[in-house]
């Protein structure tokens, strides 16, 4: 029987605020996952620390909560060991822009076959309302009283400038064009990455949904051309009065990081025998 | 209502504290591996009977863990030169102290006595292991290549035994063995 989005409901306590963008991502995700007709032990959902990182609680699936910024290499290493698992890696715009932010470059160009969803609220969530580096210039935090000074990065531009194959940005208003692009990132061949407009309705009073609403267009229906990189490369750029959203850029010619590796591809990691090793020698040749 | 794979629970309470752990992507089964505090599945939990539980289930596991390690032999600490009882002095070391510690007991081997406790586990702790010798000693002394005497400190919260005679380096250089021997005169007498 094919799964239901409320197969993939825990039914744990939800605990984020009313009126969260991450209701609507979860809400994405999980009807994803149901279209994709996924059993929940080939899934695993990996998430650091953020409001969003909860995303592991609220789904059936197997899940690593990690520690902040390190969602990339922790879901590396499941991808590398068992690139048989279809593995999400959740993160924030703290955590993936800010302190794990060394990650993000090295895990497009290795284009690891993993899915990289950024709820981006441009604030610092958990914490209650610090800057984050995509706050807008001049926006007021527990941080910035008086306003961020500096620009905010472009996380597009630099997943794209690294070398992404499939670079995507949502808006957690619109949870059937969400679903669709987890969807589309899943059947990727290699890395992912989506960007979300998250609103967060308690410490970002610019970026609101009604903010987004006024703002967001879909590339699917301009005729932009995701294999054009020059033309994802200028979309790339577009913020503002218009805010294009949908998959800026993807090509499906590139090899995965697994099918490359000569020790993953011959067989997983995982269906190495660990039989028959014996600890103690080791440990009396090693300790001094 | 049971969610699939719920059966198997990562963080089951068990007598020994180690839970029966599984591959991702084992069938009948999910991996739920939660950074804040959790119940047996892996979801989050902030229940106070919950919480308490995982306290003593996680730490139980250290426990089974040194009782195993003692069971099997592992050397804890380890012995070097003339038994506690016969030596004049039990120098205290850990890591690589020892080379140039040895080096200075072969140096000194006609004027002193002497005994070298190396410990190798600091957690769990070896206590037992530890106290047995430091109690059996004549006089005891700490050598360390680090300012604060981090051993030391580390054997008198876990066992209460506080060593007075330290021998610290912290020049950013390892002990020299020949420096090494003057330095034990001084403090040996
Ligand atoms: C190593 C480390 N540094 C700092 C923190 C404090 N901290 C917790 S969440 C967070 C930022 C979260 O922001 P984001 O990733 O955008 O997630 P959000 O809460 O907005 O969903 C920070 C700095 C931490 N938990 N760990
Ligand atoms: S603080 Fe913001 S991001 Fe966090 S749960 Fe509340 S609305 Fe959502
Ligand atoms: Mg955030």
């Amino acid at each position: 029987m094919p799964h239901k989005p409320e197969d993939y409901d825990s039914r744990r306590w939800i605990q984020w605020c009313p009126g969260c963008g991450n209701y609507a991502i979860l809400v994405a995700f999980r009807q994803a996952l149901a279209e994709l007709d996924l059993d929940p032990e080939d899934i695993v959902v990996i998430t650091g620390i953020g409001c969003y990182g909860r995303m592991n609680n609220y789904v059936v699936a197997n899940g690593f909560h990690v520690i902040h910024g390190r969602p990339i290499p922790v879901a590396t290493g499941v991808k590398l060991a068992n690139p048989r698992l279809t593995v999400y890696a959740f993160s924030g715009d703290g955590d993936a822009y800010a302190i794990g932010i060394s990650h993000l470059p090295h895990v497009a160009r290795r284009n690891v076959g993993i899915k990289l969803i950024v709820h981006n609220n441009a604030v610092y969530g958990l914490t209650r309302g610090q800057v984050s580096p995509t706050s807008p210039k001049g926006m007021k935090t527990k941080t910035t009283p008086k306003g961020a000074i500096v620009e905010p990065i472009n996380p597009i531009a630099l997943v794209l400038a690294s070398g992404a194959t499939f670079v995507a940005r949502g808006f957690a208003g619109d949870i059937q064009h969400l679903k669709y692009l987890i969807v589309e990132a899943t059947k990727h061949r290699g890395f992912a990455f989506i960007d979300i407009l998250q609103p967060c309705v308690t410490y970002n009073y610019i970026y609101t949904y009604q903010y987004f609403r006024e703002r967001v267009y879909k590339l699917e229906e301009t005729g932009h051309d995701p294999t054009d990189f020059a033309a994802a490369w200028e979309k790339a750029w577009e913020w503002g009065d218009r805010i294009p959203i949908g998959i800026f850029y993807r090509r499906e010619d590139k090899p995965a990081l697994e099918e490359l590796l000569p020790a993953v591809k011959e067989k997983p990691l995982v269906e190495h025998d660990l039989e028959g090793i014996d600890v103690k020698k080791l440990l009396d040749e090693h300790t001094i | 209502m049971k969610k699939r794979g719920e059966e198997y629970l990562r963080y089951k309470i068990t007598e020994t504290g180690v839970s029966p752990r599984i591959i991702p992507g084992t069938r009948g089964a999910l991996f739920r591996c939660e950074g804040s505090e959790h119940d047996e599945h892996g979801y989050y939990t902030e229940k106070p009977e919950r919480v308490t539980a995982m306290w003593r289930k996680r730490f139980r596991k250290l426990e089974t863990l040194l009782k195993e390690l003692r069971e099997r032999e592992f050397p804890l600490v380890k012995y070097y030169g003339y038994p506690p009882e016969e030596a004049d002095a039990v120098l205290v070391i850990w890591g690589s102290v020892k080379g140039p510690v040895l080096e200075a007991l072969r140096i000194l081997r006609n004027e002193y006595r002497l005994g070298v406790l190396q410990v190798v586990l600091m957690k769990p702790f070896p206590d037992k292991e530890v106290l047995d010798i430091l109690t059996r000693a004549k006089q005891v002394v700490d050598v360390e290549n680090n300012y604060t005497s981090q051993l030391a400190r580390l054997i008198r919260e876990e066992t209460g035994y506080y060593i007075e005679k330290r021998i610290n380096k912290y020049d950013g250089r390892p002990f020299n063995p020949v420096a090494l021997s003057k330095q034990l005169r001084e403090v040996i007498g």
